[in-house]
């Protein structure tokens, strides 16, 4: 039938037009949560100030704080200094994961990825889907945090060493 | 209602490569890996939009959003979201923003030596209507230089964000208008694989042009459809 509309950047000038939803701020998700903070990194492991990362997660669809905007979604931006923080479903027992699609100039299509928090202390023990590389498993996996409780640490480096894997979903 | 079907594999010749040195900041940024696929997951889950009550009608009218209208030709921005097989993508979250009629984003990142409009802060959203219906009133952008190559200047173009029902429906795109001779020279428009290119061109319409008010575009999005094989045969 008919053809799929292409995608195309979305530019450096995003923020006024998308800024009504960006949220990452903690809440009363209805689960127990924990924090995960990192960089979005360039082919030279310089910071993308200028990406917007979306997290979503259907574990967290069923909260609806007053005036939640996208409801499932956290939008954030990298502003500061290329960094984002977002929340994440605490791992006890099991492993979660939440989806996490970048977007950002010089992308002429966005990215889909995960992050995986594991349930234990092996890291090798998260169930990263078998179509991952054995070699990049870990660049979707997030590192407990030694120096701050409740917060994991995860990059997402778009070319280059330890490249984060993305997904044809 | 839920998305119970996976999504279709994108055909093959519709996005860009992202590797494109034309478009000067993607060698940086692009992945070199080629992308894994996911046989199953994330491509199911229904995605929910932004409870109606927190949008306006003026959230969709980019001219009414100050004290007094922007500068610039009023025009209707309009279509419909459809997946791939023509089923209506309802009650689904569209968002757009656009410089002004100079050509200057209300961005402080964007120091084109061209005024802003106090009256036009150029972004707007919506939902879907049953139909798949969406409606914006805004000004028609103007072109503006980027410094992507000598003399580059991007074509008048409206970004658009679409969330559709399903989150692997996900797409973030440019609407550009027939006829701009810009189009011809733009790294980011010619990345499309050229059978594609042209999906992103608005149609000047006469039905949606409102006499003595506003000349009227069309502009149908088209997202990924449904996977009419079941998983596993």
């Amino acid at each position: 039938m008919s053809g799929l509309t292409p995608s195309q950047t979305i530019g450096p000038f995003f923020l006024e037009g998308l800024r009504w939803a960006i949220d990452g701020s903690p809440r009363d998700f209805g689960v127990s949560v924990v924090r995960v903070t990192g960089c979005v990194l360039d082919r030279d492991g310089e910071p993308v100030p200028d990406a917007l990362v979306e997290i979503w997660q259907p574990a967290l669809a069923a909260w609806a704080y007053p005036g939640a905007r996208l409801p499932g979604f956290q939008r954030v931006d990298t502003r500061q200094g290329g960094r984002f923080e977002f929340w994440a479903e605490e791992p006890r027992g099991v492993s979660t994961f939440a989806d996490v699609t970048v977007f950002a100039r010089g992308l002429l299509n966005g990215l889909f990825t995960r992050v995986y928090l594991p349930a234990g202390d092996d890291p090798a023990a998260t169930p990263v889907p078998s179509a991952v590389p054995e070699a990049r498993r870990a660049t979707l996996v997030a590192r407990r945090c030694e120096t701050h409780p409740r917060t994991y640490e995860w990059n997402i480096r778009l070319r280059g060493d330890d490249e984060t894997v993305f997904f044809d979903l | 209602m839920p998305y119970q079907h996976p999504l279709r594999r994108i055909e093959p010749g519709t996005h860009p490569e992202l590797f494109y040195p034309d478009y000067r900041s993607t060698p940086s940024r692009a992945p070199s890996q080629p992308l894994v696929s996911l046989a199953q997951g994330a491509r199911e889950i229904t995605v929910v939009a932004p409870p109606r009550e927190l949008l306006t009608p003026l959230d969709a009218d980019l001219t009414r959003q100050s004290v007094a209208p922007p500068l610039g030709e009023r025009i209707v921005v309009s279509g419909r979201v459809l997946d791939e097989d023509g089923r209506p993508v309802r009650n689904s979250l569209v968002e757009i923003w656009q410089c002004n009629a100079a050509g200057r984003y209300a961005h402080p990142g964007d120091q084109h030596d061209a005024p802003l409009d106090p009256h036009f802060a150029g972004r707007g959203r919506t939902l879907t209507d049953d139909a798949g219906e969406y409606r914006f009133v805004t000004i028609r952008p103007g072109a503006y230089p980027w410094r992507n190559h000598a003399n580059a200047w991007r074509p008048a173009h409206i970004h658009f964000s679409l969330f559709g029902n399903a989150y692997a429906q996900r797409l973030i795109t440019q609407m550009y208008f027939p006829g701009d001779p810009l189009l011809a020279f733009d790294p980011i428009y010619q990345s499309v694989p050229a059978a594609a290119r042209e999906r992103l061109v608005s149609s000047f319409d006469p039905e949606l042009t409102r006499p003595e008010w506003a000349l009227g575009f069309r502009f149908d999005i088209v997202l990924r459809g449904r996977d009419a094989t079941p998983l596993g045969l």
